[in-house]
């Protein structure tokens, strides 16, 4: 019983972290623009997210950056304890946090009674996040893949380090307080016509899309949050052309946490990086796509400092000085149909994405001038497929074998991609 | 009545909900596992004991033991990496100890027959840290002269003769000796969890069908040559002697 206590005053803890409270962040914006508490609660657990990825690349000790965020925790429970007989403090939101809290704890113990690694944990993962945890640096990484990106394990390590109870799945509930959160935020964006639509979305999406082994340490969880973030930030500053700082901070940061997450992210900031080069115009354009690019050179000068290999996977990509002789000793006609196969079964076994897929299918015959102006998406998924297929086809490793073992996890990443389009549809035609 | 319909869905889709979480999710199980088991508990049901991981034993015997930091492993499983199980890394790895996972002593392979000249060896992990001694292959005729051959897949694929027997030195059962150049092939072919793959021919063609081959092995870790401090099974905790 002790550990479930410990397990729900965790996630409370956590959720308090996110309380919608203006965070210093907001504060910043000059404007007198008025922010939903989600925006603000995001912008909250993206900050503490980008700490904790700071305190990482400079190899500060663990229990500064543990003081910053219970200093920000305190702070934001003062005040929200102090405006708590102030009427409308989450403007109608309490039974959302309430919801994101519930789904958190109920995911936990799911993790706290399953502790079975795949694969590539034991193997990669968790040997990273065993370094974290005994205080030690990217540079004492004698893992067989140091060069994987590391923020996922130093978070995991860093709450495993800070929970009651020194168990290593409470790193894990802190994944699964992001990825429920991440799909709230993303919803959140459709204006319902009533809350009990968007509660009874927010679950039908968790149930659709949970299998256990997406949360047994492997990293594609975050990028599938993270990619969350993404598309609402995406569809703030594109779809609605808004012009609130909040917006770009919001996506820049999420892009931050995306580069050291996964390599594969780089195909995903490379979608987004393209879309930005093409629907944002004027300055603002010039400002994200030189802070990505910013983001991008602090990451390799990182690399190159601790002298980390900066290759995207050694098993995957044939080295470069062979490349070609490589590419011409494959048998296209083989791989081609049969990466295409596995493609569509990747689809198939996507509930989301194969939804998001006949829903839009049907709101292109239905009305194409609103299809049309979700056409940045149809770029960024256009892009990610190209690469997917790129990748797969001239993969090294054992074909087909890497391509059926992973395109599960590949397509939840960015599984979420069409659910604003499909949703707005359905609120623009007053239907939810 | 429209409003007394909607809130009798939103009821139904509730109930659903609760359906799934606690039918398909199992909820309130594992709720009432969690403050039932220990977090060790747990964590060898979610593995194995003795087996192919053997999570179950290297707990067992890392609390009995007091054993804090990774130790050295000698696997007869196909499991990577089970150091992972040893959360602290602040000293150096306990060369005292060492973990045996799923100790065996089945020291013959008998190879399956993939057609009339060519016979395998399917990769098993359970005959790791093995000297492969001797080919013994049965039921030979005598009339033949006969070419033994490794199919050697390690770097460029090619067959490597081991041996040439000819009807004037075989008997019915032939053995043949592996040099310590073939053993360390074929050792190699082991460790990258590779096939092995026999090739017999002879000048006429003809292979007997009841022809059969198998492979004769040794320990490179001898359990005798250890003190053993606990044994479960096929799993050994053990120290050097």
């Amino acid at each position: 019983m002790i550990e479930i206590f410990n397990i729900f005053i965790f996630v409370l803890l956590v959720s308090l972290l996110i309380l919608p409270n203006k965070s210093i962040l907001v504060s910043l914006n000059k404007g007198n623009t008025r922010y939903s508490t989600f925006e603000i609660s995001s912008l909250n657990l993206l900050l503490i997210l980008n700490i904790i990825w700071f305190s990482s690349v400079i190899d500060i000790r663990k229990i500064y950056t543990f003081l910053v965020i219970l200093s920000f925790l305190t702070i934001n429970l003062t005040i929200f304890l102090h405006d708590l007989n102030k009427k409308n403090l989450f403007k109608n939101e309490s039974v959302s946090y309430l919801l994101i809290f519930i789904i958190t704890f109920l995911i936990s113990i799911i993790i706290a009674h399953v502790l079975f690694f795949s694969h590539d944990v034991r193997l990669f993962w968790f040997e990273k996040t065993i370094m974290f945890y005994n205080d030690l640096f990217v540079t004492s990484d004698d893992t067989i893949k140091p060069e994987y990106p590391h923020f996922g394990t130093y978070l995991w390590a860093f709450l495993w380090k800070f929970s009651f109870l020194d168990y290593e799945y409470f790193g894990r509930i802190f994944y699964t307080f992001i990825y429920t959160f991440s799909i709230y935020f993303l919803i959140n964006k459709i204006k319902f016509k009533k809350n009990f639509i968007k509660y009874f979305i927010f679950i039908l999406i968790i149930l659709l899309n949970f299998k256990m082994k997406w949360f047994d340490g492997r990293q594609d969880i975050l990028i599938f949050s993270f990619n969350l973030f993404v598309f609402a930030f995406l569809h703030e500053l594109i779809f609605n052309k808004s012009k609130q700082t909040i917006h770009a901070i919001g996506f820049l940061l999420t892009i931050n946490l995306l580069l050291w997450t996964k390599n594969e992210a780089m195909l995903y900031i490379f979608s987004y990086f393209i879309a930005i080069l093409y629907y944002i115009k004027g300055s603002r354009r010039f400002v994200i796509l030189s802070i990505i690019i910013c983001l991008l050179s602090i990451k390799f000068i990182f690399y190159e400092f601790h002298n980390i290999e900066a290759h995207l996977n050694r098993d995957t990509f044939p080295s470069p000085s062979n490349f070609f002789t490589y590419i011409l000793s494959l048998d296209l006609q083989e791989r081609v149909p049969q990466v295409f196969f596995w493609y569509i079964v990747g689809i198939i076994r996507n509930p989301i994405l194969l939804l998001s897929i006949i829903f839009l299918f049907f709101i292109f015959l239905e009305n194409k001038k609103y299809f049309m102006k979700h056409l940045y998406l149809f770029y960024i998924y256009l892009i990610i497929s190209i690469g997917i297929f790129f990748v797969y086809t001239i993969s090294t490793y054992d074909f087909p074998f890497h391509m059926i073992g992973s395109f599960g996890r590949v397509f939840l990443q960015f599984s979420m991609i069409f659910l604003i389009p499909v949703l707005k549809f359905f609120e623009y035609k007053k239907m939810i | 009545m429209i409003k007394k319909k909607k809130n009798k869905i939103e009821f139904i889709i509730v109930l659903l909900i609760l359906f799934v979480f606690v039918f398909i999710f199992e909820i309130p199980r594992k709720f009432f596992n969690i403050s039932r088991l220990t977090y060790d508990e747990r964590l060898n049901i979610s593995y194995d004991f003795c087996s192919d991981r053997s999570v179950g034993f290297i707990n067992y015997v890392k609390n009995k033991h007091d054993i804090k930091n990774s130790v050295n492993f000698i696997k007869y499983t196909g499991v990577r990496n089970p150091n992972w199980i040893f959360f602290d890394r602040s000293s150096k790895q306990e060369d005292e100890y060492h973990i045996l996972l799923n100790y065996n002593n089945d020291n013959e392979i008998f190879l399956e027959r993939i057609n009339k000249n060519t016979f395998r060896y399917k990769f098993d992990p359970k005959y790791n840290h093995r000297i492969f001694k001797k080919i013994v292959i049965e039921n030979l005729e005598n009339l033949d002269n006969y070419e033994i051959s490794i199919h050697n897949n390690l770097i460029i694929p090619k067959d490597t003769v081991i041996s040439k027997l000819n009807s004037k030195t075989i008997k019915s059962n032939a053995e043949i000796y592996l040099n310590e150049s073939n053993n360390k092939m074929m050792q190699s072919q082991q460790k990258q969890e590779k096939n092995i793959t026999i090739k017999i021919k002879n000048n006429q063609n003809k292979i007997n069908d009841d022809l059969k081959i198998k492979f004769k092995l040794e320990h490179i870790y001898k359990i005798k040559d250890y003190e053993i401090i606990e044994k479960i099974n096929n799993c050994y905790l053990v120290a050097k002697k």
